[in-house]
Order: C-alpha cells, then sequence, then structure tokens
C-alpha cells in the first residue's frame, strides 16, 4: 500500500515593502474548512534576517493532506478562489490571474514548494473524511451503550454490529471494509521495509562514525561559544523580551486538544553540518516511516504530523509540528524521549545547547532546550485543524472501533471491547 | 562526581519547616496575606520576624510561622532585577496571566476576575505569612501579635484564611469525606540533624516514591541530573548566603528555598454527593463505589487496587502499591482503579507513560510535589456520611481546601500535573474526561465531562459530570530559605557606583572579568580596539582595590575603589549627594544662580570639577592617577555629549547638567546602551 498522505510547505518570497497587517487581515478568510483532503493547515510570515544575509521576508504556506497530491492541489485552487488569490498576490511573481488559471496557479506552487527533511505521520491511512465519520461512529456506539446498559452477560459485540447495522447513517460501517490495513499487515509490510533500508543506513553510520572526531572538533568549539553568550542567561533584558514571547505564544497555545508549534532556526555554517543535517533527516524520516508507523514517534505519541523543512538556500531550518496537549508537555517529552534525535536535528542550528558526539547531551539539558525552544519558536499566524477535538490516539481507536465493528477475530474480542 | 553512596544533606536549618511537614499536630492555623506598604518598615518588620521563622531542624510543638513573598512583593523590597531575572518566568508572570487560567481550568465561576483574592480586582498580595498554633486560643494569640507586627511594619492584612486538620483519629481527610495527602514524595536526601544516625544515601523504596531533592528545593540536583535554575545575588549585604557552586556564579538566593503553590479551592460537597446520587439513580450503595471509582481511594483513604470491591479497614494510609510492576495490585486496565480517577492521574507511578514500569516511575517522578493543603470551613457531617451529606441539604456555608504545594519548577510540576493529567479530558487516550474530583469539567464539551469506570464486559460510564470546586483565590510566592529572608530584608537598591559598575556585570555573579568589561564597552558602541585598551585599564586600576582576584572587580567593594574621578559627592552609604553635585558644578562651570538641567559643562572644566576633589574627596595626586582621570574624562564626552558648547569662538562639545547626573547616579549606561539599541547606530566616533 501506497503512502497516503503527502506536505505541502510553499515558501514564497513577500513583495518589497508589503503590509503584514493588511497580509494578516487576509489570511484569515482562506477557507480550509471547506477542502475535504486538508488535516491541517498554516500560513506563518518568516521575517528576514540580515545578520545571516536574508533581506526579504516570506509566507509559508503549509498544509497536511490526503494523497493523491494532484487532487489537494486542485482542491486548495478551487476551493482558496479569491481568498487564496487575495493572499498569494502578496508573493512576488504570482499569476496575475491566480487561482483562474490552473497552470500557472501550479507553476507558482510547485516552484515555491519546499521538500522537507524529515517528515512523521501518526496517522497513515487514515483519510480526514474517514476519521470525521468514524469519530461519529464511535460517539453513536457509546452512547448506545449508555442508554442500553447493564451489559453483565450480553453478547456486546454482536449487539453493536447489530445497531450500526439498523442505523442508516452509521450502516456503512458494516458495509464498506475499512480502508486502513489489518495491523498484522501493517507489521509484515515494514518489518520488509525495515531490512530493504539496512543497507543504506549502514552507509550513514559510516560516514558518521568516520566523521565523529571533526564533529567533536566543531562541537567543541560551539560549546566556547555557546558558554561565551550564556553569560546573557539570567540577565534582565533577555527576560523581559521571554516574557514577552511567552506571552505571545500562549494566546497561540490555548487550543483544547492540538496545538501548533513553528520554529525556525538559523543554520550552522559550514558544509559539513549541511551533510550531517542531510544524513540525520534520512535516518530520521526512515525511522518515522517503517519503525514508527503506529502513531508514536520514539514513544511520543502526541505528535499529529511533523515535518522539518530547510528554507532560505538551507540557510534556516523551519520545523511544523501539530501536536496534541500543551507546550510543556509536547517539550517534556523530546526531553524525555527523544533527546538524542531532536539534539542531533538541532546541533546544526545556532545557539543550540552544547552537545558531545552529535547526540549526547543537548535537549536532554532540559530547563536550557526549553529556553532555546522558546527563542527559536516563531508566530503561527493561521492555523487550522480538521478535527481539533480528537488526539492521534483518538482517532486510532476510533479507527480500531470500526475494524471491530465490520470485522473481529474471536480473541481479540475482548481488547475491542475495551476501547469503547 | 559524587560518589552514589554519598548522601545529599539537607541544611534543616536553612529550610523552612512547612515543606519536611505539614505541622499536623499544630491542628489550628491562620494564612495571612499581606500587602506591602512602607518597603523601609517591612523590611525591618521582616528582619524582626526572621527568628521565629520555623525552620525544618526540630518538628514545633507549640507554634509554628512559615513565610513566603509573590514576585510582585520582591520588586516593593527592592530585590535588584539582575537577580530576579533568576526567578522562573511562571513565578514572575503570576497565577492570573489568561493562557495561565486556560491551563488551569481558572474559567467560568472560578475565573480570576471572581475570586476573593489574588485576581486582577483584588487588592495586590506581596506576602503569604501562615501561622500554626496547637489549638484556637494559641493560634490567637499568635495571630494577634503577629497582625500588631505586621501592621506596624510598614504592611496591611489583605485577606485572613481560617484553617484546620480535619483529624478522624487514623489521619486527615478532605471535605467530601476522602482521606488527603496520603501520598507524600520522598527526597532522596538526609536532613542534617539527622546525618549523625544514618549511614549511606537514602534507600529507594519499592514503589519509586523517592525523588531527588531538586525537584522539590532549589540547590540541588533534579531529577534530570541538573540544578534548577536558582537567582543569584551579585552582592549580599547580609553576608548569609551561601555562594553559587553550579550555573553562573554569584550568591545563591535560591538555595534551600522553594516555590508554593496556594490555591484556595471551594468544595460544593451537597452539590458533588447530590449530583452523583442523581446520576446513580439514587442507589447509595452504588453512588459511594462511583465515588470512590473517582477518587481512587475508599473515603477510609484505602486504595481501590488492594480493596477494589468494599472499603477495608486497616489500609487507611496505604501508599505502598503500584498499578503494574506488583502482580498483587496489578491493574494493566483501569479495572480496580479507573485511569480517569484522582489519584492514578495525578500521580499515575509505574503506569499510563511508558508501557515500561521503570521508564514509567522515571517519567512519574519529574511531576511529583509535596502538598500541604490544609481544609477550612466546618464539615458537613462530623462523620463523613455521605448520606448524611444528601439528607441535610446545602447549607450555603463556605468550605473548601487550601491547597498548598511545593515544588522546584512551577511549570513542570504543578502546572503539569494540573493542566495535562487532571484537566486533560485525553489523558490515559480517554475521549472526554477531565479529572472527576478537580478537573474543568467543561473543557471540551459544554454539557460537561464523563467518567469512564473500565470493567467486563464492557465499560461503565458516568456523564455530564460538573465541577463541583470552584478556585477562589491564589497565587504563586517563594518560599525562601532562612538565609535568604535575611538577604531580603537587608536588600538595597545598588548604590550609583554599583549600578554604574553593575552594567557591566551582565551574569550578575558579582564580579567583572576583564570580558565583562570589554563586552560593556562594546555594548556602549565602543570600537573592539578601545573597549580592549579601557578593559586592561580599567581591570588593572580597580581589581586590587576591590580586593578582587587577579584583573576582576568586585561589585560588593566598588566604594573601596573611589578614585580621583569620583570627586566626593557620594555619601557614605554611596548615595549621589545632590547638593555637593550641584556645587561643584556650578564651581567648576562658573555659572552662578539656580541650578538648572540645561547649564552645560566643557572639557576643561569638567576636569576642574573632577579635580575640585568636594567636601570628602582626595587632592588631586597628580601623576599617572591623574592622567587616567582626564582619559576618563574624554571617554565620558565621546559617549555622552549632548550638548555644545561657544568657547573662544569655537563650538566645543559639551555635557548637560542632567546627563552628568545622570552618570552619577549610574543610569546614564543603560540609556546609552537603549538609545543605541533603538536606533542601530553604531558608535560614538570611537
Amino acid at each position: 500500500m501506497a503512502e497516503t498522505q503527502g506536505a505541502l510547505a510553499v515558501v514564497a518570497r513577500l513583495k518589497h515593502g508589503y503590509s503584514f497587517s493588511e497580509l494578516k487581515k487576509l489570511l484569515r478568510a482562506v477557507p480550509f474548512s471547506a477542502m475535504s483532503t486538508v488535516h491541517y493547515a498554516r500560513f506563518v510570515v518568516l521575517q528576514g534576517d540580515s545578520d545571516v544575509g536574508i533581506e526579504r521576508d516570506s509566507l509559508v504556506l503549509s498544509t497536511n493532506f490526503d494523497l493523491p497530491r494532484d487532487e489537494h492541489l486542485t482542491e486548495l485552487r478551487e476551493e482558496g478562489g479569491a481568498a487564496l488569490d487575495a493572499v498569494l498576490a502578496f508573493c512576488e511573481d504570482y499569476p496575475s490571474r491566480g487561482t483562474a488559471d490552473a497552470k500557472a496557479f501550479e507553476r507558482f506552487v510547485e516552484k515555491n514548494a519546499k521538500p522537507y527533511g524529515a517528515f512523521h505521520i501518526a496517522k497513515r491511512f487514515y483519510s480526514v473524511q474517514e476519521i470525521l465519520r468514524e469519530r461519529d461512529l464511535r460517539a453513536a456506539i457509546e452512547q448506545h451503550l449508555d442508554e442500553d446498559g447493564p451489559w453483565e452477560g450480553r453478547d456486546v459485540h454482536a449487539e453493536v454490529r447489530k445497531f450500526v447495522a439498523s442505523r442508516g447513517d452509521l450502516k456503512w460501517a458494516v458495509d464498506e471494509p475499512p480502508p486502513t490495513p489489518r495491523p498484522e499487515w501493517l507489521e509484515e509490510h515494514y518489518q520488509q521495509e525495515k531490512k530493504a533500508n539496512v543497507r543504506k543506513w549502514g552507509l550513514i553510520g559510516a560516514f558518521v562514525v568516520f566523521g565523529l572526531g571533526y564533529l567533536r572538533f566543531l562541537e567543541w568549539g560551539d560549546k566556547r561559544k555557546y558558554e561565551k553568550k550564556e553569560t546573557y542567561e539570567n540577565d534582565w533584558r533577555r527576560r523581559r523580551l521571554e516574557l514577552g514571547r511567552r506571552r505571545l505564544f500562549a494566546r497561540e497555545e490555548t487550543h483544547l486538544v492540538a496545538n501548533p508549534l513553528t520554529d525556525l532556526s538559523i543554520m550552522r555554517p559550514g558544509k559539513f553540518r549541511q551533510v550531517i543535517l542531510g544524513g540525520v533527516f534520512k535516518i530520521i524520516d526512515d525511522a518515522a516511516n517503517f519503525v514508527f508507523y503506529k502513531g508514536d514517534l520514539g514513544g511520543i505519541p502526541s505528535i499529529h504530523f511533523a515535518r522539518w523543512v530547510p528554507v532560505d538556500d538551507s540557510k534556516r531550518l523551519l520545523f511544523m509540528s501539530n501536536y496534541d496537549g500543551s507546550w510543556e508537555s509536547y517539550l517534556g517529552d523530546f526531553v524525555d524521549q527523544q533527546s538524542a534525535g531532536l539534539t542531533a536535528v538541532w546541533s546544526n542550528t545556532e545557539d543550540f545547547p552544547p552537545t558531545r558526539f552529535l547526540t549526547r547531551d543537548g535537549a536532554s539539558n532540559e530547563q536550557a532546550f526549553k529556553r532555546w525552544a522558546r527563542d527559536q519558536q516563531i508566530r503561527t499566524d493561521v492555523w487550522y485543524a480538521a478535527y481539533p477535538d480528537l488526539t492521534v490516539q483518538n482517532v486510532i481507536a476510533n479507527a480500531l472501533i470500526r475494524r471491530g465493528v465490520y470485522e473481529l477475530d474471536a480473541d481479540l474480542v475482548e481488547k475491542w471491547q475495551r476501547l469503547l | 562526581m559524587k560518589k552514589s553512596d554519598e548522601p545529599v544533606v539537607i541544611d534543616t536549618s536553612q529550610v523552612q519547616g512547612v515543606l519536611l511537614s505539614g505541622h499536623g499536630k499544630l491542628n489550628d492555623a491562620r494564612f495571612i496575606l499581606l500587602r506591602i506598604d512602607e518597603p523601609l518598615a517591612a523590611k525591618k518588620w521582616l528582619a524582626d520576624v526572621r527568628p521565629e521563622i520555623t525552620n525544618g531542624h526540630h518538628r514545633p510543638e507549640d507554634e509554628a510561622v512559615q513565610i513566603a513573598f509573590t514576585y510582585a512583593a520582591l520588586v516593593e523590597l527592592g530585590v535588584p532585577r539582575q537577580t530576579r531575572a533568576g526567578f522562573s518566568v511562571e513565578f514572575e508572570e503570576g497565577m492570573t496571566a489568561p493562557h495561565r487560567s486556560f491551563m488551569l481550568g481558572d474559567s467560568r465561576e472560578s475565573a480570576p476576575e471572581n475570586w476573593e483574592w489574588g485576581g486582577p480586582k483584588n487588592e495586590p498580595v506581596h506576602i503569604l505569612l501562615m501561622l500554626y498554633g496547637k489549638g484556637p486560643t494559641e493560634l490567637e494569640a499568635l495571630v494577634q501579635r503577629h497582625r500588631k507586627l505586621a501592621t506596624d511594619g510598614g504592611l496591611s492584612v489583605v485577606i485572613e484564611r481560617e484553617t484546620h486538620t480535619l483529624f478522624d483519629g487514623i489521619g486527615y481527610r478532605e471535605h467530601f469525606g476522602f482521606r488527603d495527602g496520603v501520598a507524600q514524595p520522598r527526597m532522596d536526601a538526609v536532613p542534617s540533624h539527622e546525618l549523625a544516625h544514618r549511614r549511606g544515601a537514602m534507600r529507594e523504596d519499592a514503589h519509586g516514591n523517592t525523588i531527588k531533592a531538586g525537584e522539590l528545593l532549589l540547590g540541588y540536583e533534579n531529577e534530570y541530573g541538573h540544578y534548577p535554575v536558582s537567582p543569584a545575588a551579585g552582592i549580599d549585604e547580609s553576608r548569609s548566603l551561601p555562594e553559587k557552586t553550579y550555573g553562573r556564579g554569584g550568591f545563591d538566593l535560591g538555595k534551600n528555598g522553594t516555590y508554593l503553590v496556594y490555591r484556595q479551592l471551594e468544595q460544593d460537597v451537597y452539590g458533588f454527593w447530590k449530583a452523583l446520587h442523581d446520576k446513580v439513580g439514587g442507589d447509595s450503595k452504588d453512588r459511594d463505589y462511583v465515588a470512590a471509582k473517582m477518587v481512587g481511594r475508599w473515603p477510609s483513604g484505602a486504595p481501590l487496587v488492594k480493596a477494589p470491591d468494599h472499603d477495608t479497614p486497616g489500609m487507611e494510609l496505604d501508599d505502598s502499591f503500584s498499578y503494574i510492576s506488583d502482580p498483587k495490585t496489578a491493574d494493566p486496565h483501569g479495572e480496580k482503579c479507573p485511569f480517569g480517577s484522582h489519584i492514578r492521574r495525578s500521580n499515575p507511578r509505574d503506569s499510563i507513560l511508558s508501557p515500561d514500569v521503570d521508564r514509567a516511575i522515571q517519567l512519574s517522578k519529574r511531576h511529583r510535589m509535596v502538598r500541604r493543603a490544609r481544609p477550612y470551613g466546618l464539615p458537613v457531617d462530623e462523620k463523613f456520611r455521605s448520606e448524611e451529606v444528601i439528607e441535610k441539604g446545602s447549607d450555603g456555608a463556605s468550605r473548601g481546601l487550601n491547597f498548598i504545594c511545593f515544588n522546584a519548577s512551577i511549570a513542570r510540576q504543578f502546572e503539569f500535573v494540573q493542566h495535562t493529567w487532571c484537566n486533560s479530558p485525553k489523558f490515559a487516550e480517554l475521549h472526554n474526561d477531565p479529572d472527576p474530583l478537580i478537573g474543568e469539567q467543561t473543557r471540551l464539551d459544554p454539557k460537561g465531562g464523563d467518567f469512564t469506570i473500565p470493567g467486563q464486559p464492557v465499560r461503565r460510564r458516568v456523564t455530564e459530570l460538573q465541577r463541583f470546586v470552584t478556585t477562589k483565590g491564589g497565587a504563586y510566592f517563594f518560599m525562601p530559605s532562612l538565609a535568604a529572608i535575611e538577604y531580603i530584608a537587608k536588600v538595597r537598591d545598588m548604590t550609583p557606583l554599583q549600578k554604574h559598575v553593575a552594567f557591566f556585570d551582565t551574569d550578575n555573579d558579582g564580579i567583572i572579568s576583564i570580558g565583562d568589561t570589554y563586552r560593556g564597552h562594546r555594548r556602549l558602541g565602543i570600537s573592539q580596539f578601545y573597549s580592549a585598551l579601557f578593559s586592561m585599564i580599567i581591570n588593572f586600576a580597580l581589581f586590587f582595590q576591590t580586593k578582587g582576584k587577579f584583573m576582576q572587580i568586585k561589585v560588593e567593594n566598588i566604594a573601596m575603589g573611589k578614585h580621583a574621578f569620583d570627586t566626593g559627592i557620594f555619601d557614605d552609604d554611596g548615595m549621589l549627594d545632590e547638593k555637593v553635585f550641584d556645587e561643584l558644578f556650578s564651581t567648576a562651570t562658573g555659572a552662578s544662580g539656580e541650578p538648572s538641567d540645561e547649564d552645560v559643562i566643557t572639557r576643561p572644566e569638567m576636569n576642574a570639577f573632577v579635580t575640585a576633589g568636594g567636601d570628602r574627596g582626595r587632592p588631586n595626586p597628580g601623576g599617572l592617577p591623574h592622567w587616567f582621570s582626564q582619559r576618563e574624562t574624554e571617554l565620558i564626552f565621546c559617549l555622552a555629549s549632548d550638548a555644545k558648547a561657544t568657547v573662544d569662538g569655537k563650538d566645543e562639545p559639551a555635557i548637560t547638567r542632567r546627563t552628568l547626573k545622570d552618570f552619577y547616579r549610574g543610569d546614564l549606561f543603560p540609556k546609552i546602551e537603549r538609545l543605541l539599541a533603538y536606533k542601530r547606530v553604531g558608535g560614538f566616533g570611537l
């Protein structure tokens, strides 16, 4: 089974002297909710940074969507329409007829679309429409269970199946086979994929070992630089900035279930760092694809979609993620569960806490890492979620409930009943 | 690296007693919230009260006094901002910042706008004074004495919270009738007064209940193996703070102190039981069963994993259980103690956080806190019988819990548990189940939250739950060590000289290295060459005078480094004597009449000003020091010249009286830096 979800990041340079306040008003008008293929979407304005030679601001349009890509682009164009035109007209080289000219629009998108470095999908095979109707299915079953109790001594599975079949709006669950593959199939499929990739990882590993000596030398230098800058750490000037940033982001992070995170970091100079990061991305992307296909990413069960996208000729690194819960818990998970992988990526960016051998220290230094992460964060100007009331784990449980309604092995009945 | 068998020792004579024991024997207590009206008098009061503060060395038998400060109090009392920057952000922002209210679930009737104290519409709260007494009369005497001391000491009472314990012969209860405060983490540290009887480190207990001292106290290693960020004082007038041994230097203001979270939680006891009664269709046995499932313990305290079906005597204070690893209490599916129950979600122990038991314990240890809550108001029924509560009906009386907990990181401990575990309707893969006791029920669904009791063949669900616990007040406090109290009582705003040099001491460790001086000059827009030159000269000239190490200036002793340039216009306390300043200024410039801010001084006049010496100044020694002071004059003119004067028909740079005064007050350099940052211009020509 092929991949089922994709990511789009259009990073287009904004016209000289554009008005941010004007743009911001228009951003909100883009009707993502009318697009049936969109899981999550966001607009972010990347400010220029003359220190690293990026003079101009850019606009990022990012979506996580159901494949095929063509259909998503068509929908983006058709549903986005005039509202999307009004926004993208702020960008350079946007075709004058906008979405009305399909060819030119697609050319614009493809020209500015930036590939991701590494991409994590928690719920592959789950399309937006399936997620939404499985949510309704579960709610109806739960309500039936509440109203029709007590259930001692009854065959819950058979009765639930009968109930679903009797409801015209839910009958599809009994009739249509679920689009998600059976869990055993997944296991087998990814075992094979994993084997096929082992050789590639071996090559990357050899390179990493080879480069470690040089890397250690770089890290030593970076540590000294960091410590010099850290002099300002307990500084009230920095504190005032930090407070301001916290207030700003806190307003974005008051969504009930899922929240967006957008980080923009400056890459450390040198080709070597770029090569290292390329290798790390390859490993993480493969791991996300072939190891962590069950919903979690290295023990973090709360990430819907996350990806790194190098922007501005790889001078900067953009991280966009949709996670469940609070910033504090998400970052806590980073530190507790995945500090090595994150250190391997972000240690290639400026001001990251000191590291050893690419993966050690760094993000495991809780307080320093959290402070760094806040420093990197930028505003998510517009954020859209198709199912803002569902966590990753909810979506997966709902799909398993549905699968159980369609077909259920006898030995799994107890397990299925616990999902309810 | 410390050897593992070497115990971590906590100096109990420094830690405030309530952190180590809840003063349970002292049944009555009063929490007095104070506002500072006159900071100077308040500091005197603090110095007077300090000897009465109870430390952790003995368990008090008759009375106890504890004290804690809000961030605003530290501002009022003059703790310098460089030092305050070392406190945590959440402490500085306070409990009522809008995004914090969202996290904590303080919405609707719990919104800070409706609070009795601590909210935006209430008087500001600065100091929490906790007074404990053996009985009501003893407490009353203590309260009266302290109330008088405080009101005479430049403070006024914002509100007084009466508290007591609900002791039932075995332990403590809360108003809904359940055992409270059983599960408390232990510190893997030895109290200093017990050191003599103990050998080796504290042993880990079977259920992962022992956590690192740095989770509860600043100044010790935490569960991550790091030290919690702790505020540092560059100057310690009281000479009581220990030196900071980790991170950036200075004196450790945080060590042996911790953050205190105080929330007044009003409980609608009748509402809680009546709603549950109606939900289960009036079956009183089932009602008590569901309530126990919601809590995770029976009213007596018996944990559900040990007594799943009915309340069992003899386990009242039992906290030695786990959810997965112990086969006798194993409950992987929550069929004994539901995942959504209050005790399982606020301390998941070895479950939920990770499929691996040891990992789960390791993770849960990063979110523990010590609770020292005390109820207020009279119980509806002395024996805490739910049927009595329902029978009596609502009495409209105010009762609830003064929730108090201690943690080294408010964000990672208290707020995390409240938001990510208790308020979250999605905890443990649930769908719409906030904490049935304290959670914000309407978070996801305006109709209310659910409570799921796992079971066979299928779960049982209680739906559309409402919240019967309302937040009525609250604030974040810092509970300092006894040494830190002494520091706060003596802290002064910095003298102009100290301010002047503190500009260079960005890391606030009280020492200005040659690098600090260099970077300070660079921040003023001076070129690399001159910055290097000046920093070498300045550090060389001052390091031995301030008794610092080679080429390091000690900010504290800067007054010893008075040189010719000071011209004797500082009084003995190091404050600017404006009269002397004006006299000198007028003499040097030959101006007559009333001093005006717009008067200007030129470079030769400035040299005269410097050499005049003033009342207490030393005569101009001539020679090298004189040459230095002339160079300094040039520097000041380069940096701060803000006027022109006509001398012999030529325009000469000059400085106004206002700017020069700023310089002598120590405010000039920060002003220049702000100006530079604002304009983003590249220097003043040097």
